[in-house]
């Protein structure tokens, strides 16, 4: 900034020390118009007068002899990078891999900048000018596995769920350091911020977390904390207090042989359960969700079956998941089949997880709809698609949010069996007007989930232009284009 | 039409990914046909559009409310046409298409009689109004050099925000200096932006004191800078006023703006000839459709007569004449060999109107590149300037460290505005 310039920034009420008053002239009654001409002379001849500068030659790319993708394809790109479709993104790198092609150089800056969930769909269709570039920018570090150390920064500065985050990527990177740095100040915070910062724990645990785990549960102020800890500890089997857990349900249940009597064939019950003891009402931890609308005993006694691995019992017993679920009976001992709900979600037990949600589904509460939403998540993906074949070989009427919690954890592209049965349903209708409630919300998951192979030609429900079927049309059409790009 | 002439009218690379899709969903389309050298459809969108081409006195029209001409619609049925000519039937022109091409007909030759009736023109009833214009202007800068004053007295720190500079441009519109409002507007627009805005509103409010006071002294200008300075303050010579020499060759487009007014659409056109660049600015007015009739597809070439507008440097043009239809560049055009000759050409620029804020050249031998967290232009010789703005790594990207002929428009910095790369010339941001 100039000498005038300076002088206009502060303004002549403000004026500089007399002396430059007088060699600017600055107290002269015409002084203010006379200050702005020559700060556009100044300009002027800055800017006439500006040279160019030397400089060391620029990094030059490696030459990749690859072909372009053509226009078409490329539009897939910035489709996946909107609507976040990593999926599409992994799609489209596998053609590309398959037909020795690569995306224009023009489109790298735009994979670049995609958002943290992109970037594994991102990375393969880098090549190397994508990296070449990747390492002249520091934002792009990730793309050439470059240290990722602003988390170290981020967890000292950073505060609530920015914190929580960095966390959760620091014990990811370097879980000691991040330990360390959290059991540092962990006493100084909030509870609300203890319990976060605890939780943010939870997707990268090992028996190395033990120790503090156990101490934050028995010494913490906050209950909610505690119970954080706990239902944490519970996942590491070696910890005490799942050993706790565990030796507590065994002496609770047990298991009898069935009478052969007309109920148990009709039931097909071959075995029994029982219970055997009480939960004692002093241990912490087990206090019955509300929702269960069980009373205390049986609220303890599902509370404390849902922190145990449910693997346990097909083990002590012998018996298999689905067998142990028909031997219990409902109407009287209901806290247990909520308690192996609870558990398998917890535990992502997916061999207990289809037989109990057949066993929610033939029950129609708004407790066992509410535990059977959440049960899709851990099961098996064949118990997954012949719940769905199921579903969509029925023709009666059905929740509408069942086919889709069914789909929604199903890997894709799904198998050509389901792809067919799905399309045998849609197919024939014309209009979003003839399609039954329990396909509406599929139509963006079939997009995703028919084999590249059955794609169909023609559009489906041609007579309709609503949002979601153009939605689900133009992601059809991008892997048909894929697909049809990968064959050559 | 070839594909490459199609997708050189898309206004946009998200129109184009669009209009692509849309010539394949052919479950989307209905009422195809052509007549001649009229084709056209309609395409499902929310509700049905109906697109229309005339290829022989190219226009087009669509019944979507696109404000991107041509809208996707449009370059749909272009592609069908190219892909499927058979989606094609020929048959009889619907009734509204034909009243559209009578209509364009009928508009054509009004404007040929108007030009013919033409009756002599009251001189004197014309330097009455130009001397009370003058008046007006004369008054609004005298307010303007007040505010001026004022603000250099409280200093530019006082400023809180840009609404100062448009209250201020709003007295110049009523003062009938339109270009004096839109610089205000600029300046305006730059005030608490960056670290150093207040260098850059001090020296853009100098460069405009300079205006006024040359505005003040017209009568001591050459002719060529007094048009320079008349036209900067916002009067507007009439195409059909012009009397400068015309100028035939076959101009390169190498870039293009489309901007929405209130009364209309605003388009401005770069075009490219033997080392001289001309700007041809474009009014659409909202009651006529908005819509331009002349197609002028960026990376084509088209044998054209331009004329320029007066002034110590050239560069607003009007198109006079056209000889033939766009078609897509084979090769890069011809441009500066380096950087110090850009800066001379902005040096000498500056000698004849000191007033330009900016210069656009092609130059040769180009590398955007980043060097020490720096975005930079490399020219062959190793020299570099600053580059600005954002896209510069996509240039960087397609360029990949290697020399290519650029379009560049240097103001303090430089920016990039296109480029031939991958075997074509590429737009940048709009001008």
């Amino acid at each position: 900034m100039t000498h005038l310039e300076q002088i206009l920034l502060l303004g002549l009420d403000q004026a500089p020390s007399p002396a430059s008053e007088d060699t600017l002239g600055l107290s002269a009654p015409n002084a203010p118009w006379s200050l702005w001409l020559r700060v556009g002379a100044e300009a002027t001849e800055q800017l006439a007068g500006k040279v160019s500068a030397p400089v060391e030659g620029a990094p030059q790319a490696p030459v990749d002899p690859r072909p372009v993708i053509p226009g078409s394809l490329a539009a897939v790109i910035p489709l996946a990078i909107q609507r976040k479709l990593p999926w599409l993104l992994a799609e489209l790198a596998e053609a590309l891999d398959k037909r020795g092609a690569r995306v224009s150089a023009g489109s790298l800056p735009t994979l670049l900048n995609a958002s943290e969930a992109l970037r594994e769909g991102v990375r393969p269709l880098l090549g190397p000018v994508g990296e070449w570039l990747a390492v002249q920018n520091p934002r792009w570090g990730w793309a050439v596995g470059a240290a990722d150390d602003g988390w170290v920064r981020e967890l000292e500065e950073e505060s609530g769920a920015a914190r929580a985050q960095a966390l959760e990527r620091g014990r990811r990177l370097d879980r000691e350091l991040a330990t360390e740095m959290l059991l540092q100040t962990l006493a100084q915070e909030s509870a609300a911020e203890r319990e976060r910062l605890v939780t943010a724990c939870a997707g990268s645990l090992s028996s190395l977390d033990t120790g503090w785990l156990e101490e934050l549960a028995s010494t913490d102020r906050s209950k909610k904390v505690r119970a954080q800890c706990r239902s944490m500890l519970v996942l590491l089997p070696q910890s005490p207090t799942a050993q706790g857990y565990r030796e507590l349900a065994e002496t609770c249940l047990s298991l009898e042989k069935q009478e052969r009597s007309l109920g148990a064939r009709l039931m097909r019950r071959t075995e029994a359960l029982r219970l055997s003891a009480e939960v004692p009402p002093e241990q912490e931890g087990l206090e019955p969700e509300k929702h269960w609308g069980l009373g205390p005993q049986q609220g303890r006694l599902a509370a404390l079956l849902a922190m145990v691995n449910p693997r346990i019992w097909p083990e002590l017993w012998g018996v298999e998941p689905g067998r142990l679920v028909l031997a219990v009976d409902p109407s009287d001992d209901i806290a247990v089949l909520i308690g192996w709900t609870e558990a398998a979600i917890r535990f992502g037990a997916s061999e207990w997880a289809g037989p109990l949600h057949r066993l929610w589904s033939e029950r129609p509460s708004r407790l066992g709809q509410a535990l059977q939403a959440r049960l899709p998540a851990v099961m098996s993906a064949e118990d997954l698609e012949s719940r769905c074949l199921e579903l969509l070989q029925s023709h009666g009427r059905r929740d509408p949010g069942d086919l889709d919690a069914l789909l929604r954890p199903l890997p894709t592209p799904w198998s050509p069996r389901l792809g067919a049965a799905w399309l045998a349903r849609v197919r024939p209708l014309h209009s979003i007007h003839q399609l039954p409630q329990l396909l509406h919300p599929t139509l963006e998951l079939a997009a995703r989930g028919i084999p590249a192979a059955q794609l169909p030609a023609q559009p489906l429900l041609p007579g309709t232009s609503a949002a979601v079927v153009l939605r689900m049309a133009t992601l059809m059409e991008a892997r048909r284009r894929i697909h049809a790009f990968s064959l050559g | 039409m070839e594909l490459s002439e199609i997708r050189a009218l898309a206004p946009s690379p998200v129109a184009w990914d669009r209009a692509q899709q849309m010539a394949a969903d052919t479950y989307r389309q209905s009422g195809m046909g052509q007549s001649g050298a009229l084709i056209w459809g309609q395409f499902q969108g929310s509700t049905p559009y109906l697109a229309q081409v005339d290829q022989e006195r190219w226009g087009f029209k669509c019944t979507c409310p696109s404000r991107q001409q041509p809208c996707k619609h449009v370059l749909a049925l272009l592609l069908v046409q190219h892909h499927a000519p058979d989606s094609l039937p020929e048959q009889p022109v619907p009734e509204p298409i034909q009243q559209w091409v009578e209509r364009r007909r009928a508009s054509a030759k009004a404007q040929q009689t108007r030009a013919q009736a033409q009756g002599p023109v009251d001189t004197e009833a014309q330097q009455r109004r130009r001397d009370k214009r003058e008046a007006n202007v004369d008054q609004g800068l005298e307010q303007l050099q007040r505010w001026m004053e004022d603000l250099a007295q409280a200093g530019l720190g006082s400023l809180r925000s840009g609404e100062a500079f448009e209250q201020q441009a709003r007295r110049m519109v009523d003062a009938q200096a339109g270009g004096i409002a839109s610089r205000l507007r600029s300046i305006g627009d730059d005030v608490g932006i960056g670290t150093h805005w207040p260098q850059r509103v001090a020296q853009q409010l100098g460069v405009l004191a300079l205006l006024v006071e040359a505005w003040r002294n017209q009568d001591a200008l050459s002719p060529e800078l007094r048009a320079s300075v008349r036209e900067k303050v916002g009067f507007r010579v009439r195409q059909a006023d012009l009397n400068t020499p015309v100028e035939r060759a076959r101009w390169q487009i190498l870039g293009q703006s489309l901007r929405e007014e209130d009364r209309g659409n605003l388009r401005q056109s770069w075009l490219y000839a033997d080392g001289e660049l001309r700007m041809l600015m474009e009014f659409a007015p909202s009651v006529m459709g908005g819509r331009f009739q002349t197609q002028l597809p960026v990376g084509h070439v088209l044998d054209c007569t331009l004329q320029p507008y007066p002034g110590a440097v050239a560069e607003r043009a009007a198109l006079v004449e056209e000889h033939g239809v766009p078609v897509p560049m084979t090769a890069p055009p011809q441009g500066l060999p380096d950087l110090d000759a850009l800066l001379e050409l902005r040096a000498r620029t500056l000698s004849r109107d000191p007033f330009a804020r900016r210069v656009l050249a092609v130059v040769e031998g180009l590398t955007p590149a980043v060097v020490a967290g720096q975005a930079l232009l490399i020219d062959r010789h190793g020299q570099s300037l600053p580059l600005i703005d954002l896209p510069w790594w996509e240039w960087v990207a397609l360029c990949g460290g290697r020399p290519h002929t650029l379009l560049v428009q240097l103001g303090a910095d430089a920016i990039l505005r296109g480029g031939w790369v991958e075997g074509r010339w590429r737009a940048g941001r709009t001008l």
